[in-house]
């Protein structure tokens, strides 16, 4: 071995390069490329124009907004289903192997895929309304709803399956003994879910909520086909940006974007340290 | 009136029978140990009772009350888990306080109790620790803490000590017993260490394939055993085949022994290898004009004693020789001695193996 | 010494010749005197080298065009056995794919390229569009509209962007439901009509597709007047001085006007194909729509066989798109052979019965096609009449501005 190699100081770089390296190619050198570009006019001359746009356009602001919400919301449903689905899919019950089998489909379906089915079928006028049109029932307005319904309901029934995946073995990776013990110090089933079984799951349903999270708040196809016209995210606003040939504003979107993902994930780490703190310091057996 | 009243639970799974119609009292301040293979439904009999199994028939009364309709945590019951089940995410503190708060206990009693539970635990200092900054004996004590804090009708242990080395597990051994005196705790304890039972418990249940076979004192269950598989199981054992008429027997070989019962016709004894004498060139030997010789085959070396492996006739017996100053070796001619009073077993089956054990003994 | 006199020599023959060859032509791979081709010696000088050249490569911007260029190619590998590669292309990616070739000095991977007619300007200012005269030279393109024969939507191109297809934005209305006397004649009569049936029509949002925003820039053609009215249609803005215009100036305000009003009782949609999703689902009675998708849609009967289409008084935009040949194509002959067939009479008649794609050629029209499809197109009362020329850029800036100042208040 050279001497050199025998050099903590050198040895130290040399061993963290491999995993740093990486990051700094491909996850750094894009982001910095994409920060310098934001500052730049057509010309390579320094600008905040491009920020200033966000921040002073209603339609940019309101798609930071929307965004947000397409990423909140979506989340919150999902996690309100999948957590209930995963308890469910823990027992046995009649047909529950095809049901396992059959809830995942919706991971295999693209996003695009997904708006043009709720286009499709539940559009006014569209299969179920009507179906259900003879007996004197009609759908709400699910496509193209200033609350961006359609587009919810599309993130979640494509998100279900992947989160309620992810808690799923979350929960199952908690020993029985433990839930046992819990009961035999006299909790309840109820008291026992939320006393013990979902501090020891945090780790994996913060994954699937971070997860998801990133993924409805960065989707374009749905919001896109699904959304309202009136409030496109920024991910929608960005492609018309790009098709406009305005790097310089998609990066400065993308940035302000990802900021403001950043900021969500802060905010739920803060929200949730303590139940997750708790858990990153003990050690599920 | 016994503390805990178990009367004919079984379990099925489906068609197959996982527990044969069970009974057992355990009294007031009792450490009964319920000992038996894997697999013999020890541990299942304990979930039913703790409630976080459910029986498929009979009934179970604490204190008189009956609880097998109650969910666990309304049973008044604590248990310590083979795997300890510290809540992961919970201090030492919190662990032993989480049991206290769901009974609402007041603020003050649980202080009392937690700190009590701490100094007969020895684990005042390591309140604030996480269970995974603890050794696996200091988690033993804060499961067994955190179980007596409850101060319980009845403590349940499911094989409290087989994740510790063997040093550990004899000082815990002890350790435990003690304890169950000193707060007067009602104790079911399963284990598979025929030792450890021995050394700790008030009585043995002895399970196996799904069925109770024998209970009783640990003395005696080791000296008088009813059932082979009690015999073999306890400790070692020769078993042997005799043709009994009243309190005499024959020996395969000839030789007679004075039997604890009679019996008439064929019937099997249990012969502890410590019980029998051996004696290498005694004139007796000769004397007693025995039909057939016996010749040492095999020695192991124990320390306190040697385990002789010894041929007569078709027959290989086990005999046990404490002290002595030389051993016997292999190849020598010895005389045989037994005791009087042989313990005559009840059952005639041939193989005490048999997975399907003898009669379901009867309830205590 | 010898060299350098020789290489002097061919620097001053190339100084001398190269201005010559490019006021004619940017072509950088020719096989052929591409400046001795007239329209009559056309196929003689042509047909030779796009043979020699043996394939050619095509791109289509246009998702909606890919059986009308499967059936060119039909006809053209039956006619001259040259093999026609062809890819179906997202239109922005394929600029910025030909800016970049361009730009490094590359052979183009395309030939000929189907582009979006408002491209124009991006494409010839990075030197993309290969400078060839085609609707001077092209023997097909002897019955061409002599306007678009040298301009496309008010841009000069010299011949070397000729438009092949033309659409035309129009009001589509179920006749089921909308008798002819409601029939809208005006932007007026659009907004009484619509706040009589609320929800019942549908406005592409102009962000969204071009019927949205064709339609807002004809709005604002008619309503705007004078000095205003000019700036709107000075087609020498970039799209940059569109936007600032558009954004700050209070000429539009009776627009927005109009637009606030208008969605209070129309549906905005998310785009042409949505709007005409709701026309078939009955949500909608009428809506702003491109009459070439409706001919597509009724195809696959994805909208209702009653559907009819008209323009409002002063007119609607109609736009194109057009073929031309990359500066950098290395199949220049075989290139000018496919657009010219493009633009025969014959496949020409076949693209407007079939596609409801107008035609640029002067001797093409709706009575040369039958009865029962001429119901789905804009009858002639109305077409080419009302017909006005896009301009795109200040189409997309009205658009942003309608988004700022309307729909995100």
């Amino acid at each position: 071995m050279p001497a050199s190699l025998r050099d903590r100081r050198l040895l130290l770089p040399l061993l963290l390069a491999p995993g740093v390296g990486y990051l700094l190619l491909f996850f750094g050198g894009p982001l910095a490329a994409a920060f310098i570009g934001s500052l730049r006019l057509e010309d390579g001359s320094f600008t905040l124009t491009w920020y200033i746009r966000i921040f002073t356009r209603p339609s940019m602001l309101r798609g930071l907004g929307t965004s947000i919400y397409y990423g909140v919301a979506p989340v919150i449903v999902s996690l309100l289903v999948s957590v209930p689905l995963s308890l469910a899919i823990r027992r046995h019950f009649p047909g529950r192997k095809l049901f396992s089998g059959l809830y995942k489909l919706p991971l295999a379906v693209p996003g695009i895929i997904v708006g043009l089915m709720i286009i499709v079928v539940f559009e006014r006028g569209g299969f179920i309304d009507r179906a259900v049109a003879p007996l004197g029932f009609g759908l709400p307005k699910l496509v193209r709803d200033d609350w961006g319904v359609g587009v919810i309901l599309a993130s979640v029934w494509k998100q279900i399956p992947f989160m309620t995946l992810i808690i799923t073995s979350a929960f199952a990776a908690i020993p029985e003994d433990i839930r046992s013990a819990s009961r035999t110090l006299g909790a309840s089933r109820l008291t026992t879910f939320l006393r013990v079984e979902v501090p020891l799951a945090m780790p994996g349903i913060t994954a699937a909520v971070l997860l998801t999270f990133i993924g409805s708040m960065g989707s374009y196809a749905i919001p896109d086909i699904v959304g309202p016209p009136t409030a496109r995210p920024l991910s929608v606003l960005m492609v018309a940006e790009f098709n406009q040939g305005r790097f310089p504003q998609v990066f400065a979107m993308g940035m302000v974007l990802s900021a403001f993902a950043v900021a969500v994930l802060v905010a739920y780490y803060s929200l949730t340290s303590r139940i997750g703190d708790a858990h990153g310091r003990g050690d599920a057996r | 009136m016994s503390m805990l009243e178990i009367t004919d639970i079984t379990k099925d799974y489906g068609a197959s029978r996982a527990l044969h119609p069970v009974s057992l009292c355990v009294e007031q301040g009792e450490f009964v140990t319920i000992l038996g293979p894997s697999g013999c439904g020890k541990s299942s009999l304990l979930r039913i009772v703790m409630g976080i199994s459910e029986q498929s028939g009979g009934e179970i009364r604490l204190a008189g009350k009956r609880i097998d309709m109650l969910p666990p945590e309304r049973r008044d019951i604590a248990m310590v888990f083979q795997s300890y089940a510290l809540f992961p995410h919970m201090t030492v503190e919190q662990n032993l306080r989480f049991g206290l708060r769901m009974k609402n206990v007041p603020k003050a009693e649980q202080q009392t109790r937690i700190a009590h539970a701490l100094d007969i635990c020895t684990l005042s200092g390591l309140t604030s620790r996480m269970p995974r900054q603890l050794s696996g004996g200091q988690q033993q004590r804060v499961a067994l803490a955190r179980a007596i804090v409850m101060q319980p009708n009845l403590l349940l242990f499911d094989e409290p000590l087989s994740n510790l080395d063997a040093k550990l597990r004899d000082t815990l051994r002890h350790e435990l017993v003690a304890l169950h005196r000193r707060i007067g705790a009602t104790s079911v304890y399963v284990t598979h260490d025929q030792a450890e039972a021995m050394a700790m418990s008030d009585r043995i249940v002895v399970m196996n394939a799904g069925r109770v076979i024998e209970i009783g004192t640990p003395l005696e269950l080791y000296r008088s055993p009813k059932q082979a598989f009690t015999a073999g199981f306890l400790g070692q054992t020769n078993l042997l085949a005799v043709t009994a008429s009243g309190r005499r027997a024959q020996l395969p070989w000839g030789q007679t022994v004075d039997l604890a019962t009679e019996a008439i016709g064929p019937a099997r004894i249990s012969v502890r290898p410590e019980s029998i004498g051996i004696h290498p060139d005694d004139p007796r030997t000769r004397d007693t004009g025995l039909s057939a010789p016996a010749t040492v085959t095999g020695v192991s070396f124990m320390g306190a004693s040697a385990l002789y492996t010894v041929s007569i006739g078709d027959t290989l017996l086990k005999v046990s020789h404490a002290g002595g100053d030389a051993l016997i070796e292999p190849g020598r001619t010895v005389a045989l001695t037994f005791p009087s009073r042989l313990p005559v077993l009840e059952d005639r089956g041939e193989d005490r193996g048999r997975e399907d054990g003898g009669h379901a003994a009867e309830a205590a | 010494m010898f060299r350098t006199i020789l290489a002097a020599t061919i620097v001053t023959l190339t100084a001398s010749t190269a201005p010559c060859l490019a006021a004619e032509s940017n072509m950088k791979n020719l096989t052929f005197d591409l400046s001795s081709v007239t329209r009559d010696n056309f196929y003689e000088v042509v047909v030779p080298a796009a043979k020699a050249e043996g394939s050619v490569t095509m791109y289509n911007f246009a998702g909606s065009f890919g059986d009308t260029w499967q059936e060119l190619i039909r006809r053209f590998e039956a006619k001259y056995g040259i093999k026609v590669s062809y890819s179906d292309v997202k239109g922005d990616q394929a600029n910025q794919q030909l800016i970049a070739v361009q730009s490094a000095g590359q052979d183009s991977p395309v030939d000929v390229y189907f582009a979006g007619g408002g491209g124009y300007p991006l494409l010839s200012s990075k030197g993309v569009v290969g400078k060839i005269a085609l609707t001077k030279i092209l023997p097909n393109m002897d019955h061409y509209d002599p306007v678009l024969s040298d301009t496309v939507f008010g841009k000069p191109h010299g011949g070397s962007f000729p438009l092949v297809h033309l659409n035309q934005t129009a009001i589509g209305y179920d006749s089921a439901t909308v008798t002819p006397a409601e029939v809208p004649k005006s932007f007026q009569d659009l907004l009484a009509w619509a706040e009589k049936n609320p929800k019942r029509l549908g406005v592409t949002s102009p962000a969204k597709g071009g019927s949205g925003s064709g339609f807002l820039y004809s709005l604002a053609l008619d309503l705007l007047t004078g000095d205003c009215k000019a700036k709107l249609t000075d087609t020498n803005q970039t799209l940059d001085e569109a936007e600032t215009w558009a954004m700050d100036s209070e000429c539009l305000d009776p627009v927005w006007d109009y637009y606030r009003r208008l969605l209070a009782v129309a549906e905005l949609t998310n785009g042409n194909a949505d709007t005409l999703n709701l026309i078939n689902n009955r949500q909608l009675a009428m809506g702003t729509v491109w009459e070439d998708q409706v001919m597509t849609f009724l195809g696959t009967k994805q909208v209702p066989d009653t559907i009819r289409l008209t323009l409002l008084e002063k007119g609607q935009v109609g736009s194109g798109d057009a073929m031309f040949v990359p500066a950098n194509a290395t199949h220049v002959a075989s290139a000018l052979l496919l657009i010219d067939m493009a633009m025969s009479k014959d496949f020409q008649l076949w693209k407007l019965e079939n596609k409801a794609s107008r035609s640029p050629r002067t001797d093409v029209s709706t009575d040369q096609v039958p009865a029962e499809t001429q119901v789905h197109m804009l009858p002639s009362s109305v077409y080419p009449r009302l017909s006005v020329t896009a301009f795109w850029d200040m189409a997309t800036a009205l658009s942003e501005a309608l988004d700022e100042k309307v729909i995100n208040q």
